[in-house]
């Protein structure tokens, strides 16, 4: 018997003996089935979520990755991905408890420090949780990421002991920070690297007043940085402009508690001097009221303006940048406490 | 001229495959029409899906899947515990009590490669569809203290040596899964060391998590739910499930949400840890099987439609001894 | 018999005395109840801590004796206590609709301030302004508002909340910051907290965080006070510090303060040094269900498991709490 043969052979013994070897199903009967087991389970105490909203995900995300604007709202504790540049609402993400500062890398991974359960999340470019680093010292509320490591600086507002506020910089797939400090300063808010590694950050000292800091690379403390040229009373976003290689500071009380504007900086060896300042408007040509974390963009800058001031609705907006000035677009949302914004290309 | 010998093995193993699948009239029961495969246009490679199903007397036996017929046993086990099965349909075991894990080929009769996990206890197993990374839900140790600490341990591309996360904190895992994407959760009985009661936490790893994160599953009604009683997690293709008694379903990312229930109908004891049809990415589940526990009845293992649930649509109890773990394991094209 | 009653009598007079610690100055009743308001003479020199009753009356002590030396009378529901810079002690008068400002030992009113139509829960000073605050719970039949009447100008401004209906408490930081809640509220309603920024024209909704970040509901919060430092904010279990800084609520730590067989039943009382900047001792109205009744105190911010001293002498069913210091 050749090959083909004997396997075909095989073939038909194996269908021979497979057809006729089905039987009759001898199943019990629904009648016959035991009871179903019914187990009530113990309710916990009635501690109902606010936000019952699942996350959600517009179906245009499955296509090509567009750049988005990621905001961080600690009112309704959501993270919220917009569709640059006409700010389209596209997820939800919820589950945090306050989330505040966020910083994003070149792969558009997007971390957001969420204070009040001393957790910095990574969400992907897409809105999916990709790892969770631990702050175990302070209350985190905004960070950076470093470009020429790779590292991530966090900020902490202050110290879990009600001690001072530090920088912790977790090294890439590490859940262990080193800590860094400027002796001077108490409150640390918001933080920037330059292209080299160089970490600026701001906050206040134990006083209250404004304060500027740089972490140089390679450094095991931070220095103050001299601000001249103008005063910064509340200290808002820290991010390097890569295109006019100067420093951005925010103002969350720029002129009046009750306004917020940019600064742009000059750093030198000597200090930092500001070199201009942008105004923002609201949608109805009133100053913003609290900008607490802009994004820097090709031209622009986008955010929110957290509105406690008045009663017009507090917006997630892009301003153009430097020039300043109304928002060429916007969008509102209900109750809500905008803070951090990033861009996720 | 090498060729003849190797054929002729090969027609015997293939013959050996065949009829003690096809003979035998006790045992397997089918709704006709129900469980055999569909009749549209379907790969001939579905008639060669099997059912892998650990025993208490130490032997594995496999079934084709949709014929519910028992193809080979696998035998000289101390304690098979739990299976999964990878993309191309290898088959992993685990042995609790000899504290290794054994990797089958899809139908194969003895092991293609052995992973000692001592001096760990392997219970569950999961295989991620995303990276190959092979999850070992360790149980103990049962060296010293009562159960010694559990924990996951991790084999990239299943071989080498693990990483392990959660240790400590008396966990003992005894069930772990993948989502497509190669997001991890696990179930660990918590504060069973030394104690007569335990309670389930679970643990979340994501895709590129450092450690494993404690997470807070809610119930249908209350943030909060009872879980002392979870004796599983898997993954449906579209949703996590979490079994206790019934299947919980949730869909994990920052927040645990809540989805909806499965119900199965069982015998009064419950069912074993399930295993999804099909059980990749490509969407999901259309049936879910289980061991039944009959401790004092006939062991057996059911199908169930899914995610509809409800009777059982078919059932094997050939050759079965306490069944506990299922896998399915798919044939894939070489 | 007619012995006997007038013994009886005369041992009813000598035990009403030596109770009451006879006053040297003020005149009081021959019944064992004053009716009059009275204090020591000599309490002006001293701390002294000021308890409103459910009886009506506020009680005032000796604050580190924990002695009673007065008693301040008319009023119809007394309810939260609060100072300011000056040691004056204002009490809001619910059912009266009005807050009545005291010297700090006096007996007679030295300010009244109508809050009609409003029912005033709580009040707080803003050290800094003089400005003084009221929570204004007006029950199911009206909205509730916060008060704030102007030290410089004298005039009332309210301000509203559309998502709370009745506010109890609220609490001034140092920086003229306004933290306000609805404190406890039925099952159909959640505890709410708005901010009003100094200055501000509106009241902001705004969360605050507990220690377990999972916890986003508060149950039964019994006060809202500044103790320095922080915002503290108490409900059945404990203390709450939280910093307010632009906007943001961050919660800081935890003091547990409690007693066996009774729990605390409104809001605290600090007790700051005079050149210290944040409280070190903390004292709460207490009762149970057996009408316990005492004001007990703690250090602060450790708290602990047993009150340092405690005071039961005239305290009956205590709520509002406040400290005023010797000048």
């Amino acid at each position: 018997m050749n090959i083909q043969s004997r396997f075909l052979c095989v073939a038909l013994l194996t269908a021979a003996l497979c057809a006729c070897s089905s039987n009759a199903p001898s199943f019990p009967s629904a009648a016959a089935m035991p009871d179903r087991t019914t187990v009530s389970l113990a309710r916990g105490p009635a501690h109902v979520h606010p936000d019952r909203r699942k996350s959600w995900f517009s179906s245009e995300r499955a296509h090509k990755a567009s750049p988005e604007l990621f905001v961080s709202d600690s009112g309704t504790a959501d993270v919220y991905i917009y569709k640059l540049p006409k700010l389209k609402l596209v997820a939800t993400i919820t589950g945090f408890s306050q989330p505040q500062g966020l910083c994003s890398d070149t792969k558009g991974n997007v971390w957001i420090a969420d204070t009040n359960s001393r957790t910095i999340y990574e969400l992907s470019h897409h809105g999916r949780l990709e790892n969770e680093l631990t702050d175990k010292t302070g209350f985190p509320v905004a960070c950076a990421w470093d470009p020429s490591t790779g590292n991530l600086a966090v900020m902490n507002i202050f110290g879990t002991a009600s001690n001072s506020g530090a920088v912790l910089v977790y090294p890439p797939n590490s859940l262990t920070p080193s800590s860094y400090a400027n002796a001077d300063q108490y409150y640390y808010n918001f933080g920037g690297y330059d292209k080299s590694g160089n970490l600026f950050f701001d906050g206040r000292d134990a006083g209250g007043n404004f304060m500027l800091s740089e972490l140089r690379k390679g450094s095991s403390s931070a220095q103050t940085v001299q601000v001249t040229g103008g005063t910064i009373v509340f200290p808002g976003m820290v991010q390097w402009d890569t295109t006019k290689q100067d420093l951005v500071v925010g103002d969350q009380s720029c002129g009046s508690p009750y306004e917020s504007c940019l600064y742009a900086l000059r750093i030198a060896t000597n200090g930092a001097t500001i070199t201009g300042q942008t105004a923002l408007q609201n949608q109805s040509g009133g100053p913003v009221c609290d900008l607490v974390q802009g994004a820097l963009l090709n031209g622009a800058v986008a955010g929110s303006d957290f509105n406690f001031c008045n009663s017009t609705p507090s917006i997630t907006a892009l301003w153009p940048y430097p020039g300043g000035g109304a928002p060429s677009v916007y969008t509102s949302k209900n109750d809500s406490v905008p803070v951090g914004a990033a861009v996720s290309k | 001229m090498l060729f003849k010998p190797l054929f002729r093995l090969g027609l015997t193993a293939l013959i050996s495959l065949v009829l003690p699948a096809c003979g035998g009239s006790t045992g397997s029961h089918i709704v006709p029409g129900v469980a055999s495969p569909p009749i549209s246009p379907t790969p001939t490679g579905q008639q060669r899906d099997l059912l892998y199903v650990s025993n208490q007397n130490g032997t594995v036996n496999v079934y084709r899947y949709w014929q519910q017929k028992l193809a080979t046993v696998l035998t000289k086990f101390k304690q098979p515990s739990g299976q999964c099965s990878d993309q191309s349909g290898n088959v992993f075991i685990t042995d609790y009590q000899a504290k290794k894990v054994y990797e089958y080929a899809h139908g194969g009769s003895k092991p293609i490669a052995t992973l000692d996990t001592s001096p760990y206890t392997p219970r569950g197993c999961a295989v991620s569809p995303a990276t190959g990374d092979l999850a070992i839900a360790d149980y103990g140790t049962r060296d010293y203290s009562y159960y010694g600490d559990g924990n996951i341990a991790i084999y990239r591309h299943a071989s080498g040596t693990p990483t392990f996360y959660g240790g400590g904190d008396d966990n003992h895992f005894p069930s772990v899964a993948y989502d497509d994407r190669g997001d991890l959760l696990a179930l660990s009985e918590s504060g069973y060391s030394g104690h007569w009661y335990y309670y389930a936490t679970f643990f979340y790893l994501p895709k590129k998590g450092l450690q494993l994160l404690r997470i807070d599953v809610p119930c249908e009604y209350s943030s909060s739910c009872y879980w002392q009683y979870a004796t599983a997690v898997a993954w449906d293709g579209k949703y996590w499930v979490i079994e206790q008694y019934r299947l919980y379903l949730y869909s994990i990312n920052v927040k645990v949400k809540y989805v909806g229930e499965v119900d199965l109908t069982a015998s009064y004891r419950g069912i074993g840890p399930v295993a999804f049809y099909p059980k990749t990415s490509k969407g999901r589940a259309t049936q879910v099987v289980a061991a039944i526990n009959n401790y004092n009845g006939k062991s057996a293992v059911d199908y169930w439609k899914y995610p509809a649930g409800g009777s059982p649509i078919a059932q094997v109890t050939q050759g079965l001894d306490n069944a506990s773990g299922v896998a399915i394991s798919l044939w894939s094209n070489p | 018999m007619k012995r006997f009653f007038s013994v009886a009598f005369c041992v009813t007079m000598v035990f009403a005395a030596g109770c009451s610690q006879a006053p040297q100055g003020d005149a009081i009743d021959a019944l064992p109840k004053a009716h009059r308001a009275w204090l020591d003479a000599g309490a002006k020199n001293q701390d002294l801590l000021y308890v409103s009753n459910g009886n009506a009356e506020v009680t005032v002590y000796r604050y580190w004796q924990q002695q009673l030396v007065g008693v301040l009378t008319d009023f119809t529901e007394p309810k939260g206590i609060c100072t300011d810079a000056n040691q004056n002690v204002y009490i809001a008068d619910y059912a009266a609709r009005q807050i009545v400002e005291y010297a700090h030992g006096g007996t007679k009113p030295i300010a009244k301030f109508d809050d009609s139509p409003d029912s005033p829960y709580s009040c707080w000073v803003d050290r800094a302004s003089g400005n003084l605050a009221v929570a204004n719970d007006d029950g199911t039949s009206a909205q509730g508002n916060i008060a704030i009447w102007s030290a410089a100008s004298g005039i009332r401004t309210t301000y509203t909340d559309s998502a709370i209906t009745s506010f109890q408490f609220c609490a001034f930081d140092d920086h003229g910051n306004l933290l306000a809640t609805n404190g406890s509220v039925d099952y159909r309603n959640t505890t709410m907290f708005a901010w009003l920024p100094k200055g501000g024209a509106k009241l902001i909704n705004v969360r605050v965080p507990q220690p377990n970040p999972s916890y986003r509901k508060w149950y039964s919060v019994l006060g809202i006070q500044w103790d320095g430092k922080y915002f503290v904010i108490d409900d059945y279990d404990a203390m709450y510090r939280e910093s307010l800084i632009h906007g943001q609520v961050y919660y800081v730590g935890t003091t547990e303060a409690y007693a066996e067989e009774s729990s605390g039943q409104g809001p605290v009382g600090f007790y700051t040094p005079p050149d210290a900047s944040q409280a070190t001792q903390v004292v709460q109205g207490m009762g149970s269900e057996e009408s316990y009744s005492s004001v007990d105190y703690w250090k602060y911010p450790a708290g602990g498991g047993d009150p340092i001293a405690q005071i039961t002498h005239a305290i009956d069913k205590p709520f509002g709490v406040a400290v005023s210091l010797k000048k």
